[in-house]
């Protein structure tokens, strides 16, 4: 399948200026995101997975700031784009879904009214318009509209992610950066929610980025995956690829990592070693300290980014240049 | 809703023993304190006789005991009394005649306070770290230490002395007449159409309303900032950022009414200070209210009407923080009683 891409993202720098220490959470990333696709973004904490899409949204908390590099949506770099521009793209052409559904939602305003805000917000309607428009989305999470007029402590986690995502997806927007939506969740909770991530996908041709430390759950999803270490894209790729073939040793030892019941010897696996610290991180290959295929050049080079079969891949192993 | 009126009934129940035990104290306070309403009435050079006869006729020739009982006694009946001195008029009227003066000041004064804690604290929150942070929270610290009295004289001295803008003393000026219909003169001018009435009471509450708001404000200050530095760091304001809410709409509605909860404990803890607050503007400059009243007949050593006019503060304080409470539960539907 082609698809034009919604999304490129080049090149992109975000830095924390913590004093003299500068935390490079993101350095350097490429990727894109075509229209109706969903690209997982993969990464233990601490990556700068998180930080990636706040950066691309400018929302980045004091003292973060984007610092180098182009996030061009539909053509439009939003890094240049001053912020009352920026104001009229968030929320109307990408929406943001965060981790935490107990806490993202206004405590003292009714739902409803939190709902017919955001639309209000966006487009010239009545409030009575507005209203029916909110109750459509919430009925198309899940939330039965009756429920308007309650506050968001008298819904559970479940149920809030929903109507994070009502709001999110009542300006229809062509993006939704979804940070770790499930992971305050119950197992059953996050399939239901994840299931509603591919039927509006489906449905409305969104795009989403999910970012997750799940690489299980960005396998059952997503379109794409990439995977983060360290502020670097190590590898980007269609799922299907890197499920089955993956390159990077890092890709390969998350994937390892992943209980798996049919595996008889009940052991649990991991990456040996923990992710750096990103005021000081180790020099050449961010992950060389860890990886079980570690080259002298390694630990002196930053490998490049090769492009290897519709695939991005940031290893010396598959390629010097 | 129940559970609501249960918990106003046990409020309420609650403050008698407090008054109570306030009421006991004052009692024998002002009995302790040298001197009595006799000698304040007759002088020094009343005869023995004359003494002993008043003294009679107040009750004062009863031991201490007996009186606090035929006090409280007549407390429970509902009464507060007569006062000792001249008129012997009942306490109620007295305080009644004087509460309009102080309640428009007060109102004036916590008006200011909060207008001026709101302002500081949200623009020092919403700069934080910065100059102007640092010189605001410097002001809500100087604010809370100022002495009222101070700077009653130094705003009088300044506006009224060497400017001749403002006036330094009463309610209003002397020709100006407007019918007392509820004794807040800025009502009552309101209420009888008259112009001049209203901003003449308006000039004359100035000064004072200033002093007390500007003292009162600095609690206010400091905390409206780290109240509001607290909720815009919150993920909700991610949120409604993240979806296109417009900033202004986002710090000064939402961040604003999150913000604005424990402001509202504040108020309610604060009620009792903005009328001690009151005690000190009204003797400076001169505002014929309860506070003026009081420290007169403290002086006078009144003893019923001390007694009452404690009695009475302590019902309104009472009275202010549950009304705090239940406003309380209004504002934050996660409050249920």
């Amino acid at each position: 399948m082609v698809t034009t891409s919604l999304l490129s993202i080049r090149d992109l720098r975000a830095y924390y200026m913590l004093g003299d220490t500068v935390v490079k959470a993101v350095d350097g990333v490429s990727f894109d995101v075509g229209e109706g696709e969903i690209a997982a973004i993969v990464g233990e904490s601490g990556s700068g997975k998180s930080t990636l899409g706040l950066a691309i949204i400018k929302l980045l908390p004091y003292p973060g700031r984007i610092t180098g590099g182009k996030v061009l949506f539909r053509g439009v770099d939003l890094v240049d784009l001053p912020e009352e521009e920026m104001a009229k793209i968030r929320g109307r052409e990408i929406s943001a879904v965060f981790q935490d559904p107990l806490t993202s939602l206004d405590p003292l305003i009714r739902v409803g009214d939190q709902i017919v805000e955001t639309i209000m917000s966006h487009f010239d309607l009545s409030k009575d318009e507005a209203r029916k428009q909110a109750e459509k989305y919430m009925k198309l999470v899940g939330i039965p509209p009756q429920r308007f007029y309650d506050y968001p402590h008298q819904f559970s986690g479940g149920m809030r992610q929903r109507i994070m995502i009502a709001m999110a997806i009542a300006t229809r927007p062509k993006l939704i950066i979804a940070d770790e939506p499930t992971t305050a969740l119950d197992v059953i909770v996050q399939a239901q929610i994840m299931e509603l991530f591919k039927k509006l996908k489906e449905e409305l041709g969104l795009s989403i980025i999910l970012i997750t430390h799940d690489i299980a759950l960005a396998m059952e999803v997503a379109d794409k995956i990439g995977v983060m270490y360290a502020g670097h894209l190590m590898e980007y790729g269609s799922s299907i690829d890197i499920y089955e073939k993956p390159v990077h040793p890092y890709t390969r030892g998350l994937l390892e990592a992943v209980p798996n019941i049919e595996t008889s010897d009940m052991k649990l696996r991991y990456i040996k070693g923990n992710p750096p610290d990103l005021a000081s991180p180790p020099s050449g290959c961010r992950f060389h300290p860890r990886c079980p295929y570690r080259m002298d050049i390694c630990s002196s080079k930053e490998p490049p980014t090769v492009l290897l079969n519709g695939r991005i891949v940031k290893c010396f192993l598959v390629g010097e240049e | 809703m129940a559970s609501l009126k249960a918990y106003i009934i046990t409020r309420i129940l609650l403050t008698i023993p407090m008054i109570f035990i306030l009421l006991t104290l004052v009692f024998f306070i002002m009995r302790i304190l040298p001197g009595d309403p006799v000698l304040a009435i007759v002088g020094m050079k009343a005869s023995p006789e004359q003494i002993e006869r008043l003294r009679r006729e107040l009750g004062l020739d009863k031991s201490w005991l007996e009186q606090y009982i035929d006090y409280v006694a007549m407390i429970f009946r509902g009464d507060l009394g007569r006062s000792m001195i001249w008129g012997r008029r009942p306490v109620v009227r007295e305080i009644w005649d004087r509460f309009p003066a102080t309640l428009e000041l007060t109102i004036f004064g916590f008006t200011v306070s909060v207008l001026i804690g709101l302002l500081t604290g949200v623009l020092a929150a919403l700069k934080p770290e910065t100059k102007v942070d640092v010189s605001l929270r410097l002001y809500g610290i100087v604010a809370y230490a100022l002495f009222i009295p101070l700077l009653g004289m130094l705003f009088q001295l300044v506006f009224g002395v060497y400017l001749r803008v403002f006036p330094v003393a009463g309610r209003k000026s002397p020709l100006v007449d407007v019918p007392v219909i509820t004794g807040l003169y800025t009502l009552d001018s309101i209420l009888s159409g008259s112009i001049v009435g209203f901003f003449d009471a308006l000039w004359h509450l100035f000064l004072p309303s200033l002093t007390l708001g500007i003292v009162l404000s600095g609690v206010y200050t400091r905390l409206v900032r780290t109240s509001m530095v607290e909720v815009l760091r919150e993920d909700f304001i991610r949120a409604l950022l993240a979806r296109g809410i417009p900033r202004d709409r986002v710090v000064f509605v939402h961040a604003l009414k999150n913000a604005f909860i424990p402001v509202l404990t504040m108020m309610g803890l604060q009620f009792a200070l903005l009328l001690a607050g009151a005690v000190l503007t009204e003797t400076t400059f001169s505002w014929p209210g309860i506070g003026t009243f009081l420290v007169e007949r403290i002086e006078y050593r009144d003893y019923t009407t001390v007694q009452g006019t404690i009695v009475f503060y302590a019902l309104l304080v009472s009275f202010v923080s549950l009304a705090v409470d239940i406003i309380y539960a209004i504002i934050d539907p996660r409050i249920r009683y």
